[in-house]
């Protein structure tokens, strides 16, 4: 899987936040995203993952552009801001119904990828008492359980006990070493600075490659 | 189909719970009260207290509950429709086509309305025992009420998308809205036409979401 971002603006009524953004990120590959807080990086995300309407350029993967076939990216998943679950329900039949939208994947991948994150004894549990960590480490067991080509992650590591922190990054490397493009956007230079083959920065509404 | 439904379900219920307590409560209370000051209670009282009653000669009791109701069900297909779209959505919309989500969430409103609907006349049940024709009143309250929350997301996409024209639509309704919302005697009478229009309007948002490049996340 290759995006190509072309000429990409974003503004909110007279708010600029992005500003001709053309960048290229092939699969294999694991892209850092860094910039202070505020800076832009989320809207990013979202518009990679079609969920805004850039005010200007093109967002193409494998040369469809995303916004112009009014469609979201393919075999593309996502961790934005917050994980999103049901608080009543356990972290299991969370990903389980999750999962039953395209029913891709049983039940044995969802209790494996949970496994690899070290959820394993937890996930009968409510998600409602889960700490933050723990909810962190579920929204990511979300993107992965799937096998998607493109992996999104914005700020990963929040709340998450060192331990899992160097979990996620072996994770994260072993997949791209299956061809995987995944970008990861984060405030702490050493998520990014242990993980990313290119690290973009953004400032001001420019992303440009960190030197 | 699963996700979405049991998504809204718990969050529409759970979010809500005193709004929807409240609306319950205010429909037992009045039916209540009709059996206290009525001498005997038929049709008309329990037309008024469901909100189909409305006559512009009425009593300001049959316009208040008519606005009760309609309000209430706007609330409930509003806040079921934008379920997803403010948070969670990479959930969602990663995994299912703009298209399909929106025939999911029409079927998640009608099974919702459904319940909730369905609750409030077991409530009144208690009240009016076996004087009522529940089963034609229910389908014909049902399917005008699902015709006026689907209008209601069509005015909620203009609102965010099409500034303008929701602006001369709304004047528009204002102008004639004593024209639209009809009592039970019409809607009987028309209801072809308004389970027509409810079926047009979904093709209509479902073509304009489908195609359209409308931003439907906030």
């Amino acid at each position: 899987m290759r995006i190509k971002v072309e000429n990409l603006a974003k503004k909110f009524q007279d708010q600029t936040i992005l500003r001709n953004v053309n960048l290229d990120f092939n699969g294999g590959h694991i892209y850092g995203i860094v910039g202070r807080n505020g800076s832009g990086k989320s809207v990013f995300m979202k518009l990679l993952c079609g969920f805004y309407k850039p005010t200007e350029g093109t967002i193409l993967y494998d040369s469809v552009d995303i916004n112009s076939n009014n469609v979201f990216p393919p075999s593309t998943r996502a961790l934005i801001e917050k994980p999103t679950f049901l608080p009543e329900l356990s972290g299991f039949e969370n990903l389980k119904l999750l999962a039953s939208i395209q029913n891709k994947i049983d039940d044995e991948k969802i209790i494996e990828t949970m496994r690899k994150l070290n959820l394993y004894d937890e996930r009968n549990k409510k998600y409602s008492k889960y700490s933050l960590g723990t909810k962190q480490k579920l929204g990511i067991v979300q993107v992965l359980m799937e096998n998607p080509e493109v992996m999104i992650f914005d700020e990963p590591m929040n709340g998450i006990e060192n331990e899992t922190v160097k979990i996620i990054r072996d994770i994260l490397i072993t997949e791209k070493g299956k061809g995987k493009l995944i970008i990861v956007a984060s405030h702490i230079k050493e998520d990014i600075d242990n993980l990313a083959d290119e690290v973009f920065e953004v400032d001001n509404g420019y992303i440009n490659k960190r030197k | 189909m699963r996700y979405i439904f049991i998504n809204d379900l718990f969050r529409f219920f759970k979010e809500n719970i005193k709004i929807i307590i409240t609306y319950f409560m205010i429909i037992f209370a009045s039916s209540y009260v009709r059996l206290l000051t009525d001498n005997f209670l038929n049709q008309d009282s329990f037309l008024d207290i469901i909100g189909l009653n409305f006559s512009l000669n009425g009593s300001i009791w049959q316009i208040l509950f008519t606005c009760l109701n309609i309000g209430f069900y706007i609330f409930l297909a509003i806040k079921v429709f934008e379920n997803n779209l403010s948070s969670g959505s990479e959930n969602v919309f990663l995994r299912v086509s703009k298209g399909k989500w929106y025939i999911y969430k029409v079927i998640s409103i009608l099974i919702i309305t459904f319940l909730v609907m369905f609750v409030c006349y077991l409530l009144m049940f208690i009240i009016y025992g076996y004087k009522i024709n529940y089963g034609m009143i229910f389908i014909y309250n049902y399917i005008y009420f699902i015709f006026i929350e689907i209008f209601s997301i069509l005015l909620y996409i203009f609102y965010y998308n099409f500034k303008k024209l929701f602006v001369i639509i709304f004047i528009l309704l204002f102008l004639i809205i004593k024209y639209l919302i009809i009592d039970f005697r019409l809607i009987n009478h028309y209801i072809f036409i308004i389970f027509g229009l409810f079926v047009f309007i979904n093709i209509f948002i479902y073509l304009l979401i489908r195609f359209k490049k409308i931003d439907i996340l906030k």
